[in-house]
């Protein structure tokens, strides 16, 4: 019996070790909150070329914003390119699998940000993993068709939700366009179930419409953003037939040790729509979501 | 009556007066009245020109409306309102897309308000779309918050126009023009095109420009719109706007304006339209200002009354003239008698002073005569011949002693007195004066003294007077006592006769000296003969030897030299005095002289050196021809008793040919140390490059099994690519370098050169200053040689190199050409070297410094250069002369100093066709087969490794050949084909295929190799190698050959 005690101790306080080391591991492979990186000297910001948020050539509207966020706290900017399957894990350490609004973590990964600016949009499983900064843009999920398909554009209602309904009720045997584990993943919106035959696309989201305009797919999913820019782009090659989510709100994703880093990025954040920085920082990479969406500005 | 002559006078000029008068009348009347018809002119001519500066005002309005009615076709063209429509046909809407193409349209009105600016000020304060149904679909915005009250869009509709069209519109407040053009999608009105244009500004910055703002007016309205001019209320009154308003369009009025302030003003008015605008231009102007202040009639009336007061004065004035002018005639009449009395009596008065003259000067002349007589202390006489009377003056008696009574004053008295001796000398002498023989006699004879005694006489004397027939009447004549220059002569006569004796006995004396004097000369004639023979011995033997002995002085200038220099240096002996040391020698010999005279002297003035020494010197001088020639010289001082150098004295000997030969030898050390320095460059370069392979065999084998993951569609694939394109041309690079260092086997085949020549000149063209234009004419229809294009591209590159530099910064022209020529056995003549056939001519040409004439020959020499040390190695043209002559060719240059050079390069042509680039085949050769794969260096493992098992095989890789060697040898069979290195430590890749076909004869073995390593393919074949391939290893090229093997094999 006394032995069995033992046996029963000895592996208690041993699980408690693990759960502790666990803990600390988490803690430990998680970003870095503010002082580490005032320490370090460095602000590194993960980004997938995408859009105009993150272009790949150096520049965009959140490449922007966190340069002037790193000036703010007078340390080193540093670009760390990445992609939407290992976006996550390199900011929280954490391998994840998303399955509509769940997450399951499969494994540890080395930390190699502290912080996703590139239009990241706040969907439920990220903000299991990440917490998000104030909302720094908004955006909504279109169904956007070759211009020669058959799909017709829908009249709107003028209400969201009977434009969804509407927009899915025309996807029934239509092949579209996706990508897991992003904002754009059909699981999302459920799109198998209106009948659309779904297809998930391997290359980055920026491929989506030349994948749509070579005839690979009939329709994509893309951001109200991406969709803006595409129309811009490829005229007469498009269409957007409406809605297929209500609107969303995009944000700065900073891992869950990092609630410093956060604070300051939102004073940072709230400093620059007060002395207009933001808004001509909108103005130049995204000059028509102002008519979408002016809403969401005048509250600036 | 009698008439008098002033009145006759006086009525002919008032005849002419009258007449000048009437003449002077009508020609001011002429001139009044042309200066009135000029004056007419003149102002029709400025109204003239006041039109045609309005009319060209209007023009310049004219063109601004055209550039907007472009403006507003462009804006109708602009992709960004056609896409909106596109989208819209596809059903988008607005909420859903479209607004976004409706912002792009708001951008390009916004862009085209922003561009389009008179200054800072927009020509554009706005821009809209209006749809058909008269909505506004885009508005830049109001201009002010009335303008669009009531205001119905429709009216701005124009669908039945497909042209830019101006609506007479207008705002009350601010004058605006509208131009407008309707915009039709797929062929349907789809809307209408609107934009304002402010008049006022339009009037600010074209109208008003450069005119006196304060005098002239100018502005543009509206046609029959009186509104489109109230913004002139400034300046004028409402009535007179009206009365502007309504002036005859293209007529000029004069009108009586009334301004703001309401002063009535005479003004020009001209008002003319606009060319296809609604628009009018009107132009104001002070009547003066063209006019002028008077009328021409006026001005002819002022000019005809002032004409004639101007008459009526001077008529008056004429009279007054003319009664003075007859009182002015009998004034001088009067005086003019006057006068002439006045003369007279000055004549009178000149007469009287002009006798009294005369005699004083006849009294002061007797007294100068007689006074000349006593000065000269002649006696005179004055001889009656007929009577024999004689009359003597006093001196004459006196100079023989007497009295005048103690003469009898007769001819006999005179005889009484002559010396006997004299009397019939002088006697003669008086007879042919009498006679007339002679006019004037002179002589000379004694007269006896009172005191005894005779006295020489000198008598002068003439005949003064004779009768009609010749006869004598009268003589006279002066004595002079002559008796002490007598006595003197006599003196002078007994002291010539007493120095001719002396002579006499002196020359006897200087006879017996002169004797004396014969015999010292023949002695010294010997001497001069024994010394004459010395200096002919030495001067035989200075003129016949081949050096110079010279002697020069202090100042350095010859005084001697030996005939010699004229076969050494071309000058004669006598020459050379005359030049100095500047002109004998270089200026760089010349400082060494300067300086060894220099030093020499020091040492001498210190007392340290033997003052006998001699010293040697080399010294390079000038041939008379100008060309140079080297010379030892061996100096010795001269110097005066004292020992004071007072010149030098040498011998010059002729070093040129021992110069030749140190020159060619110290050439010869450099030529030496070049090639050892381009050996060591080209081992250097070589296993540069072979390290540069493997580098290169890493980034070629990862990109090509990127790009067979990354689909075609993909972007990223064309990035791959051009890293792959940019790879291949990198190892192109190292097989140059290879080939420049002799590394590389200079395997020739056929090849077109075209293609070869133009790459290089891209590939010349980042490295050639931009000041220099690089033109082409590669216009070659059959240009296939046999040869190995590297060494084509290193033709190309070494002359244009030496082109480009030859232009050096101010840059040129580089011109490349190539063209076929055939050379016939008649043509063959004008081609050195080359014989009859079909030849590709390679023309590099350049406008730069040329070559001079005297170095072209050498152009072609190994180590020859004309360049700064570090800026090239003179070997360039050495490589090409050796390229092409190793290709049977040619190269010739023509330059000009100043112009430019041109070099032709002749390459032989040949029929066959060339050999096929491997081009890289989409389908790639895979197999499963087992590989063992060795290479000493890990990177290239690590990149070729993967790149092979991507192709599907099994590869095993090992960094050691005695590695490798151990695990074939543990199963031989384990393995279908080994890839091995060429190079590695311990083991080769020779040695290691050796062993490895020991222990399996049928193993099948690829060499890989670098292009810096010599390997005979025949030997690597008798060996049992099977291939090779060529690093840096290309994806396609590795898969053929292991296919390639490995299907052999199984063929077999």
């Amino acid at each position: 019996m006394n032995r069995k005690k033992k046996v029963l101790f000895c592996a208690t306080t041993l699980l408690c070790i693990a759960a502790m080391l666990g803990i600390i591991s988490w803690g430990s492979a998680s970003g870095a909150d503010l002082p580490e990186i005032k320490k370090r000297g460095v602000l590194r910001h993960l980004g997938v070329p995408y859009a105009n948020f993150v272009t790949g050539s150096g520049d965009g509207m959140d490449v922007e914003l966190v340069k002037r966020f790193a000036e703010h706290l007078g340390v080193r900017y540093e670009y760390v390119k990445t992609g939407w399957e290992n976006v996550i894990g390199d900011l929280t350490g954490k391998k994840v699998k998303s399955k509509g609004s769940d997450v399951t973590i499969l494994g540890e990964v080395p930390v190699k940000g502290d912080l996703i600016a590139n239009g990241l949009t706040k969907i439920p499983w990220r903000q299991k993993v990440v917490d998000y900064s104030t909302p720094t843009f908004p955006t909504q999920v279109w169904l956007v068709a070759r211009a020669d398909s058959t799909i017709e554009p829908i009249k709107p209602t003028g209400d969201i939700d009977k434009d969804i309904v509407q927009v899915k009720e025309l996807l029934k045997d239509r092949c579209v366009l996706g990508k897991a584990k992003t904002c754009l993943d059909p699981s999302l919106y459920r799109l198998k179930e209106t009948g659309a035959e779904v297809k998930l696309f391997s290359g980055n989201l920026n491929e989506l419409v030349p994948v749509v305009i070579k005839g690979e797919a009939e329709a994509t999913i893309l951001d109200m953003t991406d969709a803006l820019i595409a129309l811009e782009k490829w005229p007469g090659k498009l269409k957007v037939i409406g809605p297929i989510s209500s609107m969303q709100e995009m944000g700065v994703a900073f891992a869950k040790t990092s609630p410093g880093l956060r604070e300051a990025f939102n004073r940072f954040f709230e400093k620059c729509k007060a002395d207009g920085t933001y808004q001509r920082l909108v103005k130049k990479y995204y000059p028509c979501v102002f008519m979408y969406y002016p809403a969401f500005f005048e509250k600036m | 009556m009698k008439i008098h002559p002033f009145r006759v006078l006086a009525g002919k000029r008032n005849l002419a007066a009258l007449t000048i008068g009437l003449v002077l009348l009508l020609y001011i009347g002429f001139l009044i009245i042309s200066n009135y018809l000029s004056q007419v002119d003149l102002q029709k001519t400025a109204l003239e020109k006041l039109r045609q500066d309005t009319e060209k005002l209007a023009m310049s309005v004219c063109y601004f409306c055209a550039e907007r009615k472009i403006d507003l076709k462009n804006l109708s063209e602009n992709r960004a309102v056609s896409v909106y429509f596109e989208n819209k046909a596809l059903g988008m809407s607005m909420e859903y897309g479209l607004k976004a193409s409706l912002n792009t349209i708001r951008y390009q009105f916004d862009r085209l308000m922003e561009e389009k600016k008179f200054g800072g000020k927009r020509i554009y304060p706005r821009v809209t779309f209006i749809r058909p149904n008269g909505e506004l679909l885009v508005d830049t915005g109001l201009i002010n918050l009335e303008q669009d009250q009531g205001r119905d869009w429709n009216e701005f509709l124009t669908p039945d126009s497909r042209d830019v069209t101006f609506i007479d519109k207008h705002n009350p407040q601010i004058p605006m023009m509208i131009v407008t053009i309707p915009y039709f999608f797929k062929g349907n009105f789809a809307g209408q095109l609107v934009a304002w244009v402010n008049l006022v500004d339009v009037c600010e910055h074209l109208v008003k420009k450069g005119g006196p703002s304060n005098r002239y007016t100018s502005f543009v309205s509206i046609k029959d719109h009186l509104q489109s001019a109230e913004y002139m209320r400034a300046k004028f009154s409402p009535f007179s706007l009206s009365e502007l308003m309504n002036i005859e369009m293209g007529k000029t009025r004069r009108l009586e304006v009334t301004d703001h302030t309401g002063i009535k003003r005479d003004m020009i008015v001209i008002r003319v339209p606009i060319k296809g605008t609604p628009l009018f231009l009107t132009w104001v102007m002070p009547a003066s200002d063209i006019l002028g202040r008077r009328s021409p009639f006026h001005l002819l009336v002022a000019m005809a009354v002032l004409s004639i007061a101007v008459l009526i004065g001077m008529m008056l004035f004429w009279r007054v003239t003319t009664n003075n002018l007859v009182l002015e005639a009998r004034f001088e009449e009067a005086s003019k008698r006057r006068q002439e009395i006045e003369v007279k009596n000055r004549q009178l008065e000149q007469e009287i002073n002009e006798r009294k003259l005369a005699e004083e000067a006849l009294r002061e002349s007797e007294e100068r005569f007689g006074l000349a007589l006593r000065g000269a202390d002649l006696g005179l006489w004055d001889w009656n011949v007929e009577t024999g009377d004689v009359i003597f003056n006093e001196r004459w008696t006196k100079m023989l002693g007497y009295s005048l009574d103690e003469i009898e004053p007769h001819v006999r008295g005179w005889k009484k007195l002559l010396h006997p001796d004299d009397t019939p000398r002088v006697m003669e002498v008086l007879k042919d004066n009498l006679e007339g023989k002679t006019t004037l006699y002179e002589t000379e004879f004694r007269l006896r003294a009172k005191e005894g005694g005779w006295k020489w006489i000198l008598a002068r004397g003439m005949i003064f007077e004779r009768d009609e027939t010749g006869k004598p009447l009268r003589s006279v004549g002066t004595h002079l006592d002559i008796n002490e220059r007598k006595q003197a002569e006599e003196l002078l006569r007994k002291a010539h006769d007493e120095l001719e004796r002396r002579v006499k006995e002196r020359t006897s004396e200087l006879m017996e000296a002169n004797e004396q004097l014969k015999g010292e000369i023949e002695e010294r004639k010997r001497a001069e003969e024994t010394l004459r023979n010395s200096e002919e011995k030495f001067r035989f033997l200075a003129e016949k030897m081949v050096d110079i002995v010279w002697t020069i002085d202090r100042d350095f200038k010859t005084t001697y030299v030996s005939p010699s220099i004229e076969n050494v240096l071309g000058f004669t002996p006598e020459e050379r005095k005359r030049q100095s040391l500047e002109e004998m020698i270089t200026p760089e010999s010349l400082q060494k002289v300067q300086e060894m005279f220099i030093g020499e002297l020091q040492r001498d003035e210190e007392g340290t050196v033997d003052p006998d020494r001699s010293v040697t010197i080399e010294v390079e001088y000038y041939r008379k021809d100008g060309s140079t020639v080297w010379m030892e010289n061996i100096v010795k001082a001269i110097r005066d008793p004292g020992g004071a150098i007072v010149g030098m004295h040498g011998v010059s000997l002729d070093i040129t040919e021992r110069k030749i030969i140190e020159e060619e030898k110290t050439k010869l050390q450099s030529q030496l140390q070049q090639v050892q320095k381009m050996e060591s460059i080209g081992t250097l370069a070589g296993g540069i490059a072979h390290d540069f392979n493997n580098i290169l065999g890493i980034i070629v084998g990862n990109t090509e099994m990127a790009m067979d993951d990354v689909p075609e569609w993909n972007p990223a694939r064309h990035n791959l690519g051009e890293i792959r394109t940019a790879s291949m041309r990198a190892r192109d690079m190292v097989k140059r370098i290879l080939a420049f260092s002799r590394q590389s086997p200079q395997e020739k085949k056929p090849v077109r050169i075209s293609p070869i020549i133009k790459e290089s000149l891209k590939l010349l063209r980042s490295s050639i200053p931009t000041t220099i234009e690089i033109h082409q004419n590669i216009a070659s229809e059959s240009d296939t040689v046999r040869t190995d294009p590297t060494q084509i591209n290193q033709v190309l590159i070494n002359l244009c190199t030496n082109a480009a530099h030859a232009m050096g910064e101010k840059g040129g022209v580089l011109e490349v050409s190539l063209k076929n020529i055939e050379i016939n056995e008649g043509s063959a003549i004008h081609y050195h070297d080359l014989s009859s056939g079909k030849y590709v001519r390679l023309t590099v040409s350049d406008t730069g410094h040329g070559i001079e004439p005297k170095i072209l020959e050498r152009i072609f020499d190994p180590y020859f250069t004309t360049k700064k040390v570090d800026e090239g190695s003179g070997m360039g043209l050495s490589v090409v002369h050796g390229i092409v002559k190793s290709h049977g060719g040619s190269v010739s240059v023509n330059s000009e100093p100043g112009k430019g050079t041109i070099f032709h390069v002749f390459f032989p042509c040949i029929e066959d066709e060339p050999e096929p680039e491997i081009e890289i085949t989409v389908e790639i050769p895979r197999g499963k087969e087992r590989i063992l794969f060795v290479d000493d260096e890990k990177a290239m493992v690590d990149a070729i490794q993967p790149m092979i098992e991507h192709l599907g095989y099994q590869v095993t890789a090992r960094t050691s050949s005695i590695e490798a060697l151990e695990a074939f040898r543990a199963n031989p069979d384990r393995f279908d084909l080994v890839i091995t290195d060429f190079t590695m430590p311990n083991m080769a890749g020779m040695e290691l295929a050796k062993e490895l076909l020991k222990l399996r004869s049928d193993i099948l073995i690829i060499l890989c190799t670098g292009y810096s390593e010599h390997i005979n393919e025949d030997k690597a074949k008798g060996s049992g190698i099977r291939a090779f391939v060529m690093k840096p290893v290309v994806l396609g090229e590795i898969a053929n050959t292991i296919r390639k093997v490995l299907d052999q094999e199984k063929e077999q």
